[in-house]
């Protein structure tokens, strides 16, 4: 890890929702200060996001607990939907068994997840940890065509698309977003900043694609069906597209 | 057993209740017997689109609210046999009727007929699933236009989530020049998009504003482009197979177009 001390504010993502973990000490200023930095990059990109905050002890009043709330719900769109306090912070949140299970990239089964309550481990960290095995990358599949109106999310990982994604379809990932049909609607890859992530469609014709922080859309008079498979990436702070020949 | 068809679009304007009202003739013509309902409450105009307008003596309101039987409020269209219509009510709202209410009509009615094509409102709120309630099947209808092919994405993916997986496309008002000329989305695009079986094409027909001024389908007008249009899309229904000719300016050719067609309810 960077440092030792614990940031005043975490942003993890834990399946389709985000939970905030407050570090035990900071004062409402600091929070709210930290909250900014943070969504510096990323500001209303994540609105409609289901959030919990864990504040791991007590420290922060319920007054301001509800400026906390209301910091990110109306300039970042966020629903905060739990406050996960120092009594009840290792219980899962509730609703968790319901979701499909996520598939284990590198052992290529279903795991039982063993930390409960707690968002796995940050990319980032997996790498510093465990640099000498073989990345542990979460992948959620989607099985079906997402039609107008309909938005995934998953905040811990990647996307697999198995079927289009259609214009007023939206897919969010914290990793890299990959659609074998085509994609028409929005795509949001690097949901929590992360800006070496990729978007890749076997046909590319989207609505608007973000990378990190990212936006952007395609040039005016680009429609139809591509004839090959297009990757979208950060380059020199611009999202571009290419013809996709490995990464 | 009869079929319960919701006919439904997300949009307004793209031919709903012109549709439902041909499709029941044409169905009826063919010796089916048939109900249509009108599902719109509030802004009922089914009765108006069928000339029965000056008929309508009870709604689906005063069925839900025990005012009178379900029978007794059908509306028979004098000019062909078998065919009914249930009206909405013109003084409620959507709100006021619950889609369980709905359901239980299209229950006891499928007992009895053959069809029953539930015109369905604009819309994504509780008139459309009011109207998709008792639904088997449902005929989605865009026309080819961007903002009317999005809805019907929009009303597919809702209608797929109350398991309603059966559905055919009518693509309406299509005007062969100007797909030809570029102007106006390919019927292939659409079915690209909307990955749903084709059940018909409707070229842009002016006959269809006279037809529903005067209340008089254009089913019934042998010369109506739409008419006949509406005719192959009864024999489909039926389970005939009866191509989908390609419009094209000048005339049709006989081919098909290159996907599915939706075939027998």
């Amino acid at each position: 890890m960077k440092n030792v001390s614990h940031p005043i504010v975490e942003l993890k993502g834990f399946r389709d929702s985000l939970h905030l973990i407050i570090a035990p000490d900071a004062s409402i200023e600091q929070v709210e200060l930290a909250i900014k930095k943070r969504m510096a990059n990323l500001g209303y990109s994540l609105a409609g996001t289901t959030m919990n905050i864990d504040i791991r002890n007590e420290t922060l009043s319920d007054d301001e607990l509800s400026r906390v709330k209301m910091l990110l719900h109306e300039t970042y769109g966020l629903e905060v939907e739990r406050i996960l306090d120092g009594l009840d912070r290792e219980s899962e949140p509730a609703g968790n068994e319901t979701h499909e299970p996520v598939v284990d990239w590198a052992n290529g089964s279903t795991p039982k997840r063993k930390i409960r309550g707690a968002p796995a481990l940050h990319r980032e960290e997996n790498i510093v940890n465990n640099n000498f095995l073989p990345k542990i990358e979460e992948v959620r599949f989607i099985r079906h065509t997402l039609r107008s109106g309909q938005v995934e999310r998953f905040l811990e990982g990647n996307m697999i698309i198995l079927g289009d994604v259609n214009p007023g379809a939206e897919v969010i990932a914290t990793g890299d977003i990959i659609v074998l049909g085509v994609l028409r609607g929005v795509a949001h890859a690097g949901a929590l900043g992360d800006t070496s992530s990729v978007i890749i469609a076997l046909n590319l014709v989207p609505t608007q694609l973000r990378i990190g922080h990212y936006i952007t859309r395609p040039p005016s008079g680009r429609q139809g069906a591509r004839q090959k498979a297009e990757i979208a990436r950060v380059s020199e702070q611009a999202i571009i597209v290419e013809e996709y020949r490995g990464l | 057993m009869g079929k319960v068809i919701v006919v439904t679009s997300g949009k307004g304007g793209v031919g709903k209740s012109t549709s439902t009202a041909n499709l029941g003739t044409a169905l009826a013509l063919m010796n089916q017997r048939v109900v249509v309902i009108d599902a719109d409450i509030g802004l009922r105009n089914l009765d108006v689109i069928m000339g029965l307008e000056s008929r309508v003596v009870y709604t689906s309101m005063d069925v839900i609210e025990g005012a009178c039987d379900l029978e007794k409020a059908l509306v028979k269209d004098r000019r062909t046999k078998d065919l009914h219509l249930l009206a909405a009510s013109q003084k409620n709202n959507k709100n006021d009727i619950q889609p369980e209410q709905m359901k239980k009509i299209c229950l006891e009615l499928k007992v009895e007929y053959d069809y029953v094509l539930v015109d369905s409102p604009a819309g994504i709120e509780q008139g459309f699933r009011n109207a998709a309630a008792g639904a088997d099947v449902a005929i989605i209808v865009t026309t080819p236009e961007v903002a009317s092919v999005r809805d019907a994405d929009r009303i597919i993916g809702l209608l797929m989530n109350m398991n309603i997986g059966d559905m055919g496309l009518i693509i309406n008002r299509l005007s062969p020049k100007m797909v030809e000329s570029g102007d106006m989305m390919d019927p292939d695009d659409i079915i690209d998009i909307l990955s749903i079986d084709l059940i018909g094409v409707i070229p842009e027909d002016k006959e269809i504003v006279v037809s529903t001024n005067r209340g008089l389908p254009a089913t019934y007008n042998h010369q109506s482009s739409a008419g006949q249009a509406y005719r192959r899309i009864a024999k489909r229904i039926e389970g005939e197979d009866v191509q989908i000719p390609e419009f094209r300016a000048g005339g049709w050719f006989g081919n098909l177009f290159k996907f599915k067609v939706f075939k027998g309810i």
